[in-house]
């Protein structure tokens, strides 16, 4: 209304006036609309990422909680199926009567008593031994993994070999027993799985990465495949990988060689943040 | 209809006042002072020029071109000054320095020859108000701009400074070619274009108000249900 009484001669200022106005405000408008559903967007995206985060460490921490509870049973039942009877058995054989018994009875039932908690004392350093291995313990994750590796060649059904290459500084302790409980459920999962012939382990530095790479002429998992069996509630000992190399801010990579013959584990670390 | 635009635009103008009162606790960043005090600064200059222009005051319209053109300055460095402490850029904080220096020296020159050069005081500068507004909407963009680059989470409309920013976005946006043509214009014209004015700053005023009125931006975080009404409420 008020723009219509305008003189025809300022006729162009008004118009130019009028529409730049309008046009202005428009592109204003239109602008801070255009921010507000961008941010939203993001925010929308964060979200989901967020939220498949929650999820998949949530599936992580669940599957570290069931693998602890299936090595407490494990225990349990090594110390009750195992320890409990060899100490019953002992205790039998050192029984009250054991006094009024002749001479030679008594030495045989001690002697018998003897073995048996020699062998109660076996077993348990062995499950003592399963639970942290003394060798790594005491020279280092390179020594655990030969052992571990001679261990399973000596068996004859599969060929093991191993080889460090730059391992003159050792990770942290604790670190070094992560790795090595890595090491054990791939290899774990090899023998269980891959029936392969042979596997080979290599360790190498590059810079400030630390690397282990694992080969095997098995059937193997890629990366996709890995992916998925996370995602997934199947694969457990998988998911403990994950989770131990979260602790370690470390990364693992599963492939096939580009020959298509074998498969390749990699585990890569970074070393400032391990030594 | 002049005249209830007139009294809307006076009466929204202790709006932001008012809620900044009544949230004081929750406007106790130095930034979002600024605002306040260009609020009541402009009360207390909307007072002075209406009685400059009341038949009560005889002189001249220099005083009035002085005021009006300080005016433009102080609202400039106001309004460039909660910019500044909101951009988190190096770059542009050090642009908008060098943007505002060029602005000072250039409206004080403008004013200096308005008064003394000129062969008529104009009260209204056309050019010192153009130039402000170009660089504060420039400067208001790469606020926007910096905040689309940052991704936090928490709704940029649930911050203060963004309904500050598009209050003066609005406000000089809307009123750019009125002041950029007002020289142009005749008295009449004049008289009824500068309806936008007040249109603008009833916008601003509302919306500044609405910065007071919001709680202090201290965090990134969301409220803990703010996902699950996220989700409930955008199915697209």
């Amino acid at each position: 209304m008020f723009f219509l009484q305008v003189n025809n001669q300022h006729a162009n200022v008004s118009i130019v006036l009028f529409f730049g106005t309008i046009g202005m405000l428009a592109l204003t408008i239109g602008l801070i609309v255009f921010i507000i559903f961008h941010q939203r967007k993001v925010i929308r995206y964060q979200m989901t990422l967020q939220k498949m985060e929650y999820e998949q460490q949530k599936m992580l921490l669940n599957a570290s909680i069931r693998l602890q509870e299936e090595e407490r049973q494990r225990i349990a039942a090594d110390l009750h199926d195992d320890a409990g009877p060899l100490l019953a058995t002992a205790r039998l054989y050192l029984n009250e009567n054991l006094v009024n018994l002749d001479k030679t009875t008594q030495l045989q039932s001690i002697y018998n008593a003897k073995q048996i908690i020699d062998d109660t004392i076996q077993l348990i350093r062995n499950i003592s031994h399963s639970l942290m291995p003394p060798t790594l313990k005491n020279f280092g994750l390179e020594s655990a993994v030969n052992d571990q590796f001679q261990k399973i060649s000596s068996s004859g059904s599969i060929n093991a070999s191993c080889r460090f290459h730059d391992y003159k500084e050792r990770l942290q302790s604790d670190n070094e027993l992560i790795v090595f409980r890595i090491i054990q459920e791939l290899i774990n999962n090899i023998l269980k799985h891959s029936n392969a012939s042979f596997i080979h382990l290599t360790q190498n530095n590059n810079g400030n990465k630390f690397y282990i790479r694992m080969h095997h002429d098995g059937k193997g998992i890629t990366q996709a495949d890995f992916e998925r069996m996370n995602k997934s509630s199947a694969g457990l000992g998988l998911k403990n990988i994950q989770s131990r190399l979260k602790v370690l801010q470390g990364r693992i990579f599963f492939e096939k060689d580009a020959s298509q013959t074998y498969y390749k584990v990699t585990i890569e670390l970074n070393r400032e943040e391990n030594l | 209809m002049v005249n209830y635009f007139l009294y809307i635009t006076h009466i929204t103008g202790f709006l932001p006042l008012l809620v900044f009162l009544f949230n004081l606790k929750e406007n106790r960043n130095k930034s979002i002072r600024v605002i306040i005090y260009y609020i009541v600064y402009s009360l207390i200059n909307e007072g002075i020029l209406a009685f400059l222009r009341s038949e009560v005051y005889k002189g001249g319209k220099e005083i009035e071109a002085i005021i009006v053109a300080s005016f433009t300055i102080l609202e400039y460095f106001f309004f460039a000054f909660f910019l500044y402490s909101s951009l988190n850029n190096k770059r542009n904080k050090k642009a908008l320095q060098i943007g505002s220096i060029i602005f000072g020296i250039s409206s004080i020159l403008n004013l200096y020859s308005n008064l003394h050069s000129s062969p008529k005081i104009e009260v209204f500068d056309t050019l010192t108000v153009s130039i402000s507004a170009i660089t504060l909407i420039v400067f208001c963009l790469v606020f926007l701009f910096e905040k689309i680059q940052k991704p936090e989470i928490g709704f940029i409309y649930a911050k203060k400074s963004f309904w500050i920013v598009i209050g003066i976005m609005i406000y000089f946006s809307g009123t750019f070619f009125l002041f950029l043509q007002y020289s142009e214009l005749s008295e009449k014209e004049q008289e009824n274009f500068w309806i936008i004015n007040w249109f603008c700053i009833i916008i601003k005023n509302i919306f500044f108000a609405i910065a007071f009125y919001l709680p202090e931006e201290n965090s990134n975080s969301i409220p803990d249900n703010a996902s699950e009404l996220f989700y409930l409420n955008d199915q697209d």
